[in-house]
């Protein structure tokens, strides 16, 4: 701890506890929310200056809710839209995670495959969508497919350089203790590319949510970019909003999770600017 | 030059030379090094900044391998790392994912042994250097003096024949240095193994050895070998006598006059 932070700790023990969640930064999250909400307000209920079509009203979009959560076979399409991002994103973060490892131990390899496969990540998914639509058709397993090549470069990208981390020092000692290529993998290598994959699940985890969705977007049978699809020739705006107040909330759990996950597996170090809490090191 | 040694040399370094990159980029960091550390000696590499002192140490532990001559360790040629020889470095190296004990039993998981067998000596090594307390605190719970005695204790947790020291506690302040001086030597003792010691501090290399290496700057060899007469153990008094000052004078000499 520093100095500041020392004061700080000091100031918030010495604090009576119940004004302790006056600090909480939660309430600058809910503080957000009814700014938001009246300037969206104000734009359209109050003034009408923007059209319904364009935004609505925020009272049509809350009617819309049950509406859409009500609708016959939600929960199916829910399913299949979390299916989707849930084995995409578990598929291509392992192929990422275990070709990072490959190409990480060897300089061919990587001279080889390397700007082959960063120039695959370059192909957009609106481009990739109908060719594998036409390969393996509208159902779930194209779009595990499609989110899985969104994410599996960041994650992939992640591991290579985070494997490449390690001290000088410490690769050393491994090499003085005889340790083969494995065990300094193991119990070196992977361990300090930790924080650094991390990073790369989380962006992972966003790309194969826009995957799956893009996707789904490009020609599908269920999902909730279907939904969206129907709901916006069917001019219902507002339940079309419903729904993307429902990625928010994916996006939102997942990346809750992963950084759950995170603290729980890189308890030695966390980094201290893409933490959601006030919690000390 | 060198001294005539009685014995076989546990170590011998022959016409070492190494050379780093090539064409127009090449530097050589050693040239034509000639060394021999015997059997249970205290030895100080002793030189400029940069003139190859670690390159010298890595070679002897298999790190490296040299350009040009060759290194003999128990009179078999040294090609690669060998248990026998321990390393230890300028910073502790401590996984911080890894409690102190797991720290200083990482060796035993690499050789592919039993860990059950070895934690005795482990926490015995750690009572020895103060530590036993912290045997399941993460390094970063752990003052830089601490992790070093861990990793001392990794060090000779396998009773290596020769320790190879580079700077070990260099990233320490003067008094946590001094005692894990003292602390080395009672342990070097108690293990009954070689040491070579890398090192810019000429006090310390006089205090701590049995001999001290004199190199040159880059490309270092070696200028000349001061020997140390002084009864072991070594109190921190001895620094102050007037033999000790002289052969400090001494060393010092014979770095300024490169
Ligand atoms: N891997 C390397 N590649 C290229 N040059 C190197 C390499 N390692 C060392 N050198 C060079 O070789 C020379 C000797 O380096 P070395 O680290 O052995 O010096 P040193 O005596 O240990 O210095 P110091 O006391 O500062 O640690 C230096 O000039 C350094 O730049
Ligand atoms: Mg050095």
């Amino acid at each position: 701890m520093t100095r500041t932070e020392v004061i700080a700790q000091i100031a918030i023990d010495s604090s009576p506890k119940k004004k302790r969640w006056l600090k909480s930064p939660y309430l600058l999250t809910a503080a957000l929310l009814p700014i938001i909400l009246s300037i969206w307000w104000l734009a359209t209920t109050v003034t009408n200056s923007v059209p319904a079509i364009l935004l609505p009203t925020p009272e049509s979009v809350w009617a819309a809710f049950p509406r859409v959560l009500g609708a016959n076979g939600f929960s199916t399409q829910v399913l299949t839209t979390l299916t989707e991002i849930a084995g995409g994103f578990a598929l291509g973060a392992t192929i990422g995670f275990f070709l990072g490892v490959l190409l990480s131990s060897s300089r061919r390899l990587r001279a080889a495959y390397l700007p082959f496969l960063s120039a695959l990540e370059a192909i957009p998914t609106v481009i990739l969508a109908p060719i594998i639509i036409a390969w393996i058709g509208f159902g779930v397993e194209g779009k595990i497919l499609q989110a899985a090549i969104a994410c599996f470069y960041a994650v992939f990208i992640t591991t290579l350089s985070g494997l490449g981390l390690a001290e000088p020092n410490a690769v050393n000692l491994m090499k003085s203790l005889r340790a083969s290529k494995w065990q300094t993998m193991v119990k070196l290598r992977i361990p300090t590319a930790l924080p650094v994959i991390f990073g790369g699940l989380q962006l992972g985890a966003t790309t194969a949510i826009i995957g799956a969705i893009v996707s789904e977007f490009i020609g599908a049978t269920g999902g909730l970019g279907y939904l969206m699809l129907r709901y916006r020739s069917g001019f219902d705006t507002a339940a079309y909003w419903v729904i993307i107040f429902l990625f928010l909330l994916i996006g939102l759990v997942v990346y809750l999770t992963i950084w759950y996950i995170e603290r729980r597996f890189v308890f030695w170090r966390r980094s201290e600017v893409t933490r959601p809490d006030l919690e000390k090191q | 030059m060198t001294t005539m040694t009685q014995t076989a040399p546990l170590v011998r370094v022959e016409g070492v030379t190494k050379r780093f990159g090539s064409g127009d980029k090449e530097m050589v960091a050693l040239s034509g090094l000639n060394l021999e550390v015997r059997e249970g000696e205290f030895l100080s590499l002793l030189g400029p900044s940069g003139c190859g002192k670690s390159t010298a140490l890595n070679i002897m532990g298999g790190l490296l391998t040299a350009s040009e001559g060759t290194v003999t360790f128990s009179g078999e040629p040294l090609t690669e790392p060998s248990r026998n020889i321990g390393m230890m470095f300028q910073q502790a190296v401590m996984f911080p994912w890894r409690t102190t004990l797991e720290n200083v039993l990482l060796p035993v998981e690499i050789f592919g042994e039993k860990k059950k067998d070895f934690i005795p000596k482990a926490e015995e090594l750690l009572e020895m250097v103060g530590i036993r307390d912290f045997r399941d605190s993460y390094p970063w719970q752990l003052s830089g003096g601490m992790q070093q005695r861990a990793a001392l204790c990794r060090v000779l947790l396998h009773d290596p024949k020769l320790l190879l020291l580079d700077e070990p506690f260099g990233a320490l302040d003067e008094f946590t240095r001094e005692s894990m001086n003292q602390e080395l030597l009672r342990l070097q003792d108690y293990a009954t193994s070689t040491a070579v010691l890398v090192t810019h501090n000429i006090t310390e290399a006089v205090f701590m050895s049995d001999r001290v290496a004199v190199m040159s700057a880059r490309p270092g060899r070696l200028v000349d070998i001061i020997e140390v007469p002084f009864d072991r153990p070594r109190r921190p008094e001895l620094q102050t006598s007037t033999e000790f000052i002289k052969l400090v004078a001494k060393a010092r000499q014979m770095l300024e006059l490169q």
